[in-house]
C-alpha cells in the first residue's frame, strides 16, 4: 500500500522535479533555484485565481 | 454547482493548470533574456485581450470589425507562441538536457574517486606543468557527462599517469579536447565542450579555458586546465576559474570537490 502510494505521489511530482534544474548564471535564477517553493507558490496562488474564475465566479 | 462539475474534474483541471502555471514560471526565470521575451509576450496577450474584447466590438460599424478580430486572434494563437518557443529555444535547449541528465545521473548513482586515482592525476597534471603541455582534465560528480563522451573517443580505462601523460602528448590523434574521469575511470579522451559565453572572462585565456569554464557551467564537474603557453594550473568549478600552482592547493580541491 505504501508502495503503491510512493509511487503515486512520485508520478504527480515528476513534471515539477523534472523542470527544477540549476543554472549558475545569473544571481536572479540561482536564488530562485535556492528557493523555488516560491514559484511553487505563485503558481498555486495563480492556478487558485484561475479555478475560481472558471468554476466558482459564475455561481456567486 | 457540483452537479454540473464533478470535484474530480476541478481537481484535475487544477492539477493540470498548476504544472502549465509553474512549467511558465521556470522557463520565464530561466536567464534574463527569457525573462523579458516571456514577459514581453504576456504584456503582449494582455494588451490584444483588451483590445479583442472590450475596443473593437466598440469600433463604428464601418470598420471591418471581425477581420481585425480574426487577425489579433491567430497572432496570439499561433504566431506570437511559435516567435516565442524559437526565439528562447537554445536556452530551453540546455535547461532541458541539464534537467533530464540529472535525473539520469541520480538513477546511476556516484562513482566514487580513490585517493589512487587523485594522486595519479595530480602527478599527470604537475608534470605536464612542468613541461608546459597544454591539458584538460574534467572529473565528473554528480551530473553525468554522458552528452560530451558519446562524441569522443571511448577509452574506459584505469587513470593512471602514464595515460594521462600519452594522451596529451602533443600531435597525437587525442591530445586536443578534453578527458572525462568518472571515479577510477578514464571514460574517454578528445571531448569538445562548450564554450562559456561569460562576459567577465578574462580575455587573454584561451579556449580551452574558456571550455572549461563552459563544462563547469553546465554541470558539477571539476576541471584541471594546464594553460599550454604559461604552463599555469587552474580549476575550473561552480563558473569559477581559479588559478593554483602548488601540488598541495590542487589535492585540496580534488578533495573539497571530489567524492
Amino acid at each position: 500500500m505504501r508502495k503503491i502510494f510512493d509511487g503515486i505521489v512520485k508520478f504527480l511530482t515528476r513534471p515539477f522535479i523534472s523542470i527544477a534544474v540549476n543554472s549558475n548564471t545569473d544571481k536572479m535564477v540561482k536564488f530562485l533555484n535556492k528557493h523555488s517553493y516560491i514559484l511553487l507558490l505563485i503558481s498555486f496562488l495563480i492556478t487558485a485565481g484561475i479555478i475560481f474564475l472558471i468554476y466558482f465566479l459564475p455561481y456567486l | 454547482m457540483w452537479k454540473t462539475h464533478p470535484i474530480w474534474e476541478i481537481i484535475i483541471v487544477a492539477y493540470l493548470i498548476l504544472i502549465l502555471v509553474y512549467s511558465l514560471l521556470r522557463i520565464m526565470f530561466t536567464n534574463r533574456k527569457t525573462f523579458s521575451f516571456v514577459l514581453a509576450a504576456l504584456l503582449f496577450l494582455g494588451i490584444s485581450a483588451v483590445a479583442y474584447f472590450l475596443l473593437i466590438p466598440n469600433f463604428p460599424e464601418s470598420l471591418p470589425i471581425k477581420a481585425i478580430q480574426n487577425v489579433i486572434f491567430y497572432v496570439n494563437v499561433i504566431v506570437l507562441p511559435l516567435s516565442v518557443v524559437v526565439i528562447i529555444a537554445p536556452d530551453l535547449r540546455s535547461k532541458y538536457d541539464i534537467g533530464w541528465t540529472q535525473e539520469k545521473s541520480k538513477i546511476s548513482g556516484i562513482r566514487v574517486s580513490s585517493e589512487q586515482t587523485k594522486e595519479h592525476i595530480i602527478d599527470a597534471v604537475m608534470e605536464l606543468a612542468n613541461r608546459k603541455i597544454g591539458a584538460l582534465i574534467t572529473m565528473e560528480n554528480h551530473n553525468t557527462l554522458d552528452r560530451f563522451a558519446e562524441k569522443a573517443i571511448q577509452i574506459n580505462g584505469k587513470v593512471t599517469k602514464e595515460l594521462l601523460m600519452n594522451i596529451f602528448t602533443p600531435l597525437t590523434p587525442m591530445h586536443d579536447g578534453a578527458v572525462i574521469v568518472r571515479g577510477d575511470e578514464v571514460v574517454c579522451a578528445g571531448a569538445y565542450f562548450p564554450l562559456s559565453s561569460n562576459d567577465a572572462f578574462d580575455k587573454t585565456m584561451g579556449s580551452r579555458h574558456r571550455a572549461a569554464l563552459g563544462v563547469s557551467e553546465n554541470s558539477d564537474s571539476l576541471t584541471i586546465v594546464v594553460s599550454e603557453e604559461t604552463g599555469d594550473i587552474s580549476i575550473a568549478v561552480s563558473s569559477m576559474l581559479i588559478k593554483l600552482n602548488s601540488r598541495e592547493k590542487l589535492a585540496e580541491y580534488l578533495n573539497l570537490y571530489i567524492k
